[in-house]
């Protein structure tokens, strides 16, 4: 759509943010929790290039160490999340019959609960914690990849080269691991950069509802809902983390965008929605 | 038959949800109740019998309407979400309107404006505010539109004025995705032979493009109005609670931060179960709208 450029410079979004996340002790000049009651709401200076919150914690340091859970919890929930769902599409795809009918119903219940009011439910129930996150967004997450997966799965199970494997007497499982995983891998790594994007998102949000990761950790979402009683003397404190999940997630889309359309789908539609 | 297992689904979930920490007694009862009540309770409710008991009995009594009361208000949970259920509604529906109207003249602009920045204006303004997420859409406007020029209220519910930033809040995520598939369709569609033979009749370009084309690109704007349902439903929790709107979503949390564990079932329940009405809707729609869907039907 937008061109190769978009792709470029969406990928390029990301790499700054997972170097921020991985050398944030490098980059950060102040500590991320080191307060300074004597220098508390100040505007951006030079000292503070993006000035100072209500306990006087400098806000560059803390959107810098705030990229850590974003991008860590969401790559988290992308993993435990794809591979419940490419295991389960593979499976589906692959036996057919009575697995596919009850596993797909499974998938259809998923998708008709709102991911955000269970995931509301389920912490306020289970209680919050780094773990229960991923738990949940993994599990709102799974119903993609299995669409995805089960779908192709289906069309290439009847196609030439699974013929070919069965009838040198290759094992189920080799066809399963060693030629259709492989085979659906394009479509895999685009349902995971999308997916990625919707866990960052409900990450944030989860974070600034007060149910994800609590106060003091640095978090972008959790920054947001902490100045918001603010706004009106102190701006920078919600609207510099605010601009910072915005570039990651504009990143990830833009490349996600361009890697669909690498991969040749309709931009998208369908179950990729 | 799909709404019914969706229904069943969202049921089992919720049951799943209430004995995920152990026994439903203690959450069900203010915190710090003493042992014995909790043992009463377990009992008179049945929490005591085996989990399949326990879940046909929570299946036969929340289908004819009885839930546990809420902590807070002592009165029925269900009773409490349905008190808040019309606040929420005129928040989606409002939401929805701009949406669909935002995003199909965005899909219109970015397919056939007249200039090129234009077009690429259109489909930037899609890419963006899908990476948006909505609490900072909400913070954002509040700074401009309540602080900096004091035009419109940040929080409440008194009158028009008090809906316009959440409705426009609640629609930033859903408009893109509306704007990206007219404005895909619209191109398709645009490339199909009837228009073709009607660009060839004489009739002029813009009534082709409104008569020829737009009716046949607006089922795939219902198809995403449905799919995008959840997050408008979804929404409504973190919109409703940026900017103290009276509704479900906002209670879901206040339920939260109460500890009111009935509320909060409820309010799963009762959001869950409006996105299946929707998605039936959208179902009922597209055969009122598309003539195939009709004649299979």
């Amino acid at each position: 759509m937008a061109g190769e450029w978009a792709g470029l410079v969406g990928a390029g979004i990301v790499v700054v943010a997972c170097v921020l996340a991985i050398f944030a002790a490098q980059i950060a000049r102040q500590s991320p929790d080191s307060q300074h009651l004597l220098q508390v709401l100040q505007g951006p200076s030079a000292q503070h290039p993006l000035g100072t919150d209500e306990v006087g914690r400098d806000v560059l340091s803390r959107v810098i160490y705030g990229s850590r859970i974003p991008l860590g919890v969401g790559s988290a929930a992308v993993v435990l999340g794809g591979a419940i769902g490419v295991a389960l599409g593979m499976i589906s795809g692959y036996v057919g019959r009575w697995v596919d009918a009850v596993l797909g119903r499974v998938a259809d219940i998923q998708l008709s609960i709102p991911a955000i009011i269970l995931a509301v439910a389920f912490l306020a129930l289970r209680g919050g914690g780094l773990l229960s996150l991923v738990v949940v967004l993994a599990a709102t997450g799974w119903p993609t990849y299995y669409r995805v997966v089960r779908s192709h799965v289906i069309s290439a199970r009847t196609g030439n080269f699974v013929t070919a494997l069965s009838v040198i007497a290759a094992s189920h499982w080799r066809i399963m691991f060693r030629h259709l995983i492989p085979d659906a891998l394009p479509l895999v790594v685009v349902t995971a950069t999308l997916d990625f994007s919707r866990a960052v998102l409900l990450e944030a949000g989860l974070s600034y509802l007060g149910l994800g990761v609590q106060p003091p950790t640095p978090d972008w979402g959790l920054m947001v809902a902490s100045g918001q009683t603010q706004l009106a003397g102190a701006w920078w404190i919600s609207v510099f983390p605010g601009i910072a999940l915005v570039l990651l997630l504009l990143g990830i889309n833009l490349f996600g965008d361009w890697l669909a359309d690498r991969v040749g789908r309709r931009t998208r539609s369908g179950v990729l929605q | 038959m799909g709404a019914v297992i969706a229904v069943w689904g969202v049921l089992t979930a919720v049951f799943v949800l209430l004995n995920i920490s152990g026994n439903p007694a203690v959450l069900l009862l203010p915190v710090g109740a003493p042992a014995s009540e909790v043992a009463h309770l377990s009992q008179s409710l049945g929490y005591n019998d085996p989990l399949i008991v326990q879940y046909l009995l929570f299946l036969g009594r929340t289908l004819t309407g009885h839930f546990p009361n809420s902590l807070e208000y002592g009165t029925p949970a269900l009773g409490v979400v349905f008190g808040h259920v019309g606040a929420t509604l005129e928040l989606v529906a409002s939401a929805l309107v701009l949406a669909v109207i935002g995003g199909m003249v965005s899909g219109y602009v970015g397919a056939f404006g007249r200039y090129g920045w234009l077009r690429t204006a259109a489909v930037a303004s899609a890419v963006v505010m899908q990476s948006i997420p909505v609490f900072i859409l909400g913070v954002f406007l509040v700074l401009v539109f309540s602080l900096r020029w004091s035009i419109l209220p940040a929080s409440g519910d008194a009158g028009i004025q008090a809906l316009i930033l959440p409705a426009v809040t609640l629609s930033g995520p859903v408009y893109a995705p509306i704007a990206r598939i007219f404005r895909t369709t619209l191109l398709e569609v645009a490339e199909e032979p009837h228009v073709r033979t009607a660009v060839a009749k004489g009739i002029s370009l813009r009534s082709v493009r409104w008569r020829h084309v737009m009716g046949n690109a607006l089922l795939p704007v219902i198809t995403v109005v449905g799919l995008q349902a959840g997050t408008l439903l979804g929404g409504t929790v973190i919109v409703e609670t940026v900017f103290a709107w009276p509704g479900i979503g906002q209670l879901a949390i206040l339920a939260v931060n109460s500890r009111d564990y009935p509320v909060i079932l409820a309010d799963t329940l009762v959001i869950s179960l409006g996105f299946v009405v929707a998605n039936f809707a959208v179902d009922i729609l597209y055969m009122f709208l598309d003539p195939r869907v009709r004649q299979r039907v």
